[in-house]
């Protein structure tokens, strides 16, 4: 097991890479450039901008600061953000668990209706019933968050009062967990509901799939309830599916988050990525993309860790 | 005995939560977070409201446009001898009450400090116009500096008293990277509030300062939050949550007018919208073509309607409420017919109908540069296009990001550009003599404003300011819309309230909540 | 494989995606006619007004008929989320069918590749291009195909390599056709179906990509309509005037809805479920 997990993760480092690459290109080819925020002010000469470039080694071949950016990056250098001014680092770690809460909120919303539906559709023998479970699946994953995110903060925000408008926590109250729960709720919500139905459906298909094999069948001729068998027999079959799916929504999952960041006011690393790309800052621009990528690579990881414990056919070695 | 100590207890356990029950907060809704507030180094108007609450300026405006002392202990003029007869010496005498947040003394060290840090040519400041013209600063003693001009200049007082003022604590920042100090996230000033905590992305907490020069504040947090843009502190406010609101958009004017618990407060500014007019572009180095769009654009309809009706159309370069303005310049009234005549004679025809007028073969193209992401400006432009294209141009929006604009302009790449200047008190033109961004060549009017500096009597400085106002309207060098006034929402449970040019949070320590 | 149109059409969800599509198409296609009112022309002193008569959806911040610029939107969305989808089937049907033939070294690099650009959100990337680059639709089009082309390069990668061992490609191979000729005449049309599918259901993704990004303020910029960048307009203004928002934000749901609808269609009346798109 120890053995596979090694190769999995010495298997992600070549992706690490070329994904550092990519996004240093992808940064740095465009005209205009970090020094072009000096060249801003109104009062600076070209010859204190052409001095600020020289001072960042913005004139050296993009190769040799590549190299340069790529190596202090491993070291935990990533550069001062030029809004904050403090290291970027610490500012994209600083908002990362934000993100963290969310993406895991709207994930367990995702996954526990997603299971109910599923259940239902496939406990169900109308045909219209999973017809409509179709359905509503497909419509459910047609709908822009950052539309109905903003139609329930509207509903239920401003003209119902329920929820709170935005953000992680009240206004200038000590941070408490109830607090954040409770301002996670809509957001999470929303995220979530994109993904309860595709989940729903894969679930249901699953479970429909499973109730056909041969030892299930076995255990209906037992005499067992219809419901005992979805539950005990069909159930674990789902897991296995269901993760690989996991794993390839994760990039999407986490795209959704940065939107609903967005809507929801949600101090997360979307909303960063978005406000530092309007103020130009690189070392944060950098180390979010950087972050994000990491990140679905180690939900990649653990998917197929899992994937390993859950089936074992997979064999470590 | 026991009876005794059980009241005791009640008495100190109703004293204690009566103590935490009256911690009194006020919320600041801003739709912008500052990135540093270590001031100067940031030209982001919202970081320097949220200066205020932390530095303090050696002189502030007040509501009726006159100076007051706040790190200085007096507003130095020629009779008091705080300015020299020759107008190139400032004597200021300091507060000797002050003290930093952190228990150090302020002193004249401070102010020349502040100076050097100013003019530092390796620091990304961007604005350093008045304070780059003085010579030396001298520090005779703790509570005295000597400010020297090597010419005569009359803008020291209001440069002190503007955006660029915040003194810096010399004790703290010598020696430092400024850039990359930790003052920029826990700053320490002499002003009012200190910061307590910054949760990027979410608020700013700042205690009172109970040693404060100026009194003790009667608030004891004030909390500046960033709800997420515009239209979230909208949702905040729709909600009653928050006492301030600073810089609404005007769509949020008549959003206000309606929500019970609120009032709009205009805070005083010396700022107005413009199109930038590329002076030296081959089609609009025409006189005729930039008057035409002057008569074709439908100032008053914008103002009424996507500016709110908050504000008239401007005609001259400084706005009406500028004590400099000059009232009498030409107004190119909307007049389309006019715009068409103007372009016919010069020979813009639109000779094979398509509704582009032509010359020569060549289309009567306009590009308008603008800076992306806000409604306002999005509207605006959009009009214009919409009205210049009825009298024959073919206009296209180009946006750009506010980090790409300010080059883009001094490099002349564009033709119009939509956006806004502030102009201080006591105006320093950079407009004109510095960026010069719409390429003004007319060099009678440009030695005019080369006098104002040194022309110590404010009579002869407005006559010259009002001649000059005349010239660039007669060259239509510029396309001014309307002022841009800073509009806040404040709630009816807070007293003492008052925006003045020195900003829209200057005088917290004479808030009350009630 | 091919479409089996009989089951196709006789999947009632399928069909009434093809209509809602065709549609829409058509509104869009037909919009100057449909509608008195230009989509640009601006008209400041009836701002914000809402749905009448005159205006069935209102208008909105520089008192521009909503509807008309709902319609004329569909034009730029549904064009531009088609060129999307074209770009990045084209990219990744070459780059697929090429690592599914040749194998080797060829197919690691491209893997590789194609695993590298699954691991960033596609909609991260398009902002960061977005944003440094001066927008126009064709940019738009390229960034966004740019950025979406893997899925469809891992699928035409997968049927390609269960083609290539088929007895014709053998027989092909044995009559001494080339590499280009084998995979161009042979492999690729082979694989079209599930391209198809891949393409149709590419084209919902992309309609929610780009108004994502219009959303989030990287679309194109005015006063080209797009129903992203409608929804974007109207966010300012959904406290005093809902139904900026809504109705852009009803038409997404139901183009993408329906899109998606078509594309299961499609892959039920291909022979073969393919589990990947």
């Amino acid at each position: 097991m120890l053995i596979y997990a090694a190769r999995r993760l010495a298997g992600a480092i070549p992706r690490v890479l070329l994904i550092s690459v990519i996004l240093f290109l992808l940064v740095n080819l465009p005209p205009g450039g970090p020094a072009d925020i000096y060249a801003a002010d109104p009062s600076a000469s070209p010859q204190a901008v052409e001095r600020i470039r020289e001072l960042w080694g913005l004139n050296d071949p993009l190769h040799v600061q590549y190299l340069r950016w790529f190596g202090n990056m491993l070291q935990g250098d990533w550069g001062m953000s030029y809004r904050e001014r403090r290291p970027a680092l610490d500012v994209v770690m600083g908002r990362l668990g934000n993100t963290l809460w969310l993406t895991g909120g709207a994930l367990i919303v995702g996954l526990a209706f997603g299971f109910a539906l599923g259940l239902a559709g496939a406990w169900t023998r109308s045909h219209l019933g999973r017809a409509l479970a179709q359905a509503t699946a497909v419509v459910g994953m047609s709908v822009p968050t950052f539309w109905s995110g903003t139609l329930v903060l509207l509903f239920f925000s401003v003209h119902l009062r329920w929820i709170p408008a935005g953000g992680m926590g009240s206004i200038g109250e000590p941070f408490s967990l109830t607090d954040l729960l409770w301002h996670l709720l809509a957001p999470a919500l929303v995220l979530g509901s994109v993904y309860v139905s595709q989940w729903s459906r894969y679930i249901q298909a699953g479970l429909t799939g499973a109730m056909q094999n041969d030892y299930v069948r076995t255990a209906r001729a037992k005499g067992r309830t219809r419901g005992e068998l979805l539950m005990r027999h069909a159930l674990p079959n789902v897991a296995i599916p269901l993760v690989t799916v996991l794993g390839l929504e994760m990039p999407r999952l986490v795209a959704g988050a940065m939107v609903t960041e967005v809507v929801f006011s949600w101090p997360g690393i979307g909303r960063l990525l978005t406000d530092a790309l309007l103020g130009r800052d690189y070392p944060v621009v950098m180390g979010t993309l950087l972050v994000l990528a990491v990140l679905v690579i180690v939900a990649n990881l653990v998917t197929d860790l899992l994937y390993g414990l859950l089936d074992p056919r997979v064999r470590y070695g | 005995m026991i009876r005794r100590l059980v009241s005791l207890v009640i008495a100190s356990l109703v004293l204690l939560s009566g103590v935490t029950l009256a911690q009194e907060r006020a919320t600041v809704l801003s739709p912008q977070e500052p990135r540093t507030l270590l001031p100067h180094l940031d030209l982001l108007t919202l970081a320097h409201e949220v200066e205020n609450l932390v530095f303090d300026c050696l002189y502030a405006v007040d509501a009726e446009g006159g100076y007051i002392p706040r790190l200085a202990g007096e507003v130095p003029t020629l009779e008091n001898g705080g300015i020299s007869e020759d107008g190139r010496t400032y004597t200021i005498r300091l507060r000797d009450d002050v003290s930093w947040q952190d228990g150090e003394p302020f002193t004249s060290d401070d102010v020349r400090f502040t100076w050097q840090v100013i003019t530092d040519p390796d620091l990304p400041i961007p604005a350093r116009t008045v304070w780059e013209d003085i010579q030396s600063i001298e520090t005779p003693d703790p509570h005295t500096a000597v400010v020297s001009f090597a010419e005569p200049n009359v803008g020291f007082i209001g440069t002190a008293a503007s955006d660029s003022c915040f003194i810096l604590p010399g004790h703290a920042l010598e020696g430092e990277d400024l850039v990359n100090s930790q003052l920029n996230r826990r700053p320490v000033g002499t002003g009012p509030y200190s910061l307590e905590e910054w949760a990027s992305g979410s608020f700013i907490r700042l205690a009172k300062n109970p040693d404060y020069w100026g009194g003790e504040p009667a608030i004891d947090e004030i909390v500046v939050s960033f709800p997420g843009g515009s239209q979230a502190v909208r949702t905040s406010l729709q909600r009653g949550e928050g006492e301030v609101a600073l810089h609404l958009t005007s769509a949020d004017a008549r959003f206000i007018d309606r929500l019970a618990g609120y009032e709009l407060a205009q805070a005083p500014d010396h700022a107005w919208w413009q199109f930038w007019v590329n002076n030296q572009d081959p089609v609009l180095q025409e006189r005729d073509v930039r008057a035409a769009l002057a008569y074709a654009l439908d100032k008053q309809t914008i103002a009424d309607t996507v500016m709110g009706g908050l504000v008239q159309p401007q005609a001259a370069m400084l706005p009406a409420g500028h004590w400099a303005h000059n009232p009498d310049v030409p107004t190119y009234e909307f007049d389309p017919e006019r715009a068409r005549e103007l372009l016919e004679q010069a020979g813009w025809v639109d000779t094979d109908g398509n509704g582009v007028r032509e010359r020569d073969g060549e289309a009567l193209r306009l590009e308008i540069l603008n800076i992306a992401g806000e409604a306002e400006r999005r509207q605006v432009v959009q009009i214009a296009q919409d009205q210049w294209r009825n009298v024959g141009f073919d206009v296209s929006i180009r946006e750009i990001d506010a980090a790409s604009f300010p080059p883009t302009m001094s490099e002349g790449e564009y033709q119009l550009a939509y956006g806004w200047f502030g102009e201080n008190q006591e105006p320093v033109f950079n407009l004109w003599l510095g960026t010069n961004w719409q390429n003004y060549a007319n060099e009678e009017a440009l030695a005019l404003l080369r006098e104002v500096p040194a022309t110590v009597d404010s009579e002869a400085r407005g006559e010259l300011v009002r001649r000059f106002q005349q010239m660039v309207a007669d060259d239509v060098a510029m396309l001014p819309l309307a002022p841009r006034p800073i509009l806040n929402a404040v709630s009816e449970r807070l007293q003492g309230y008052g925006p003045t040019l020195s900003g829209s949070l200057w005088n917290a320590e004479e808030w009350t909540l009630r | 494989m091919t479409i089996r149109w009989r089951i196709f059409f006789g999947n009632p969800l399928a069909v009434a995606g093809l209509v809602v599509l065709v549609l829409l198409a058509l509104a869009a296609l037909f919009a100057p006619w449909l509608t008195p009112h230009s989509p640009t022309a601006t008209r400041p002193l009836d701002m914000l007004q809402p749905p009448s008569p005159a205006h069935p959806l209102g208008t909105d911040d520089l008192g521009r008929d909503a509807l008309s610029r709902l319609l004329h939107a569909g034009r730029t969305s549904l064009t531009l989320a088609i060129g999307v989808a074209a770009v990045a089937v084209g990219i990744g049907a070459l780059l697929g069918g090429v690592a599914g033939y040749l194998g080797g070294r060829a197919d690691g690099t491209i893997s590789a590749l194609v695993d590298t650009m699954l691991s960033i959100p596609a909609l991260a990337l398009a902002m960061v291009a977005s944003a440094f680059l001066e927008l126009t639709t064709l940019r738009l089009v390229l960034i966004l195909g740019l950025v979406s082309w893997p899925t469809v390069a891992r699928l035409v990668r997968a049927q390609v390599l269960s083609l290539k061992e088929r007895d014709f490609v053998e027989a092909a191979r044995a009559t001494g056709a080339g590499h280009v000729r084998l995979l161009l005449r042979h492999l690729l049309p082979n694989a079209v179906t599930p391209v198809i599918v891949a393409g149709t259901l590419l084209v919902a993704y992309a309609v929610l990509i780009e108004s994502a990004l219009s959303f989030l303020g990287f679309g194109l910029p005015p006063p080209t309509a797009t129903w992203g960048g409608m929804l974007n307009e109207a966010q300012l203004y959904y406290l005093e005037a809902p139904w900026l928002a809504v109705f852009p934000g009803l038409v997404i749901t139901l183009a993408v809805a329906a899109i998606n609808f078509m594309g299961d269609g499609l892959r039920e009346a291909t022979s073969g479920r393919t589990g990947e798109a």
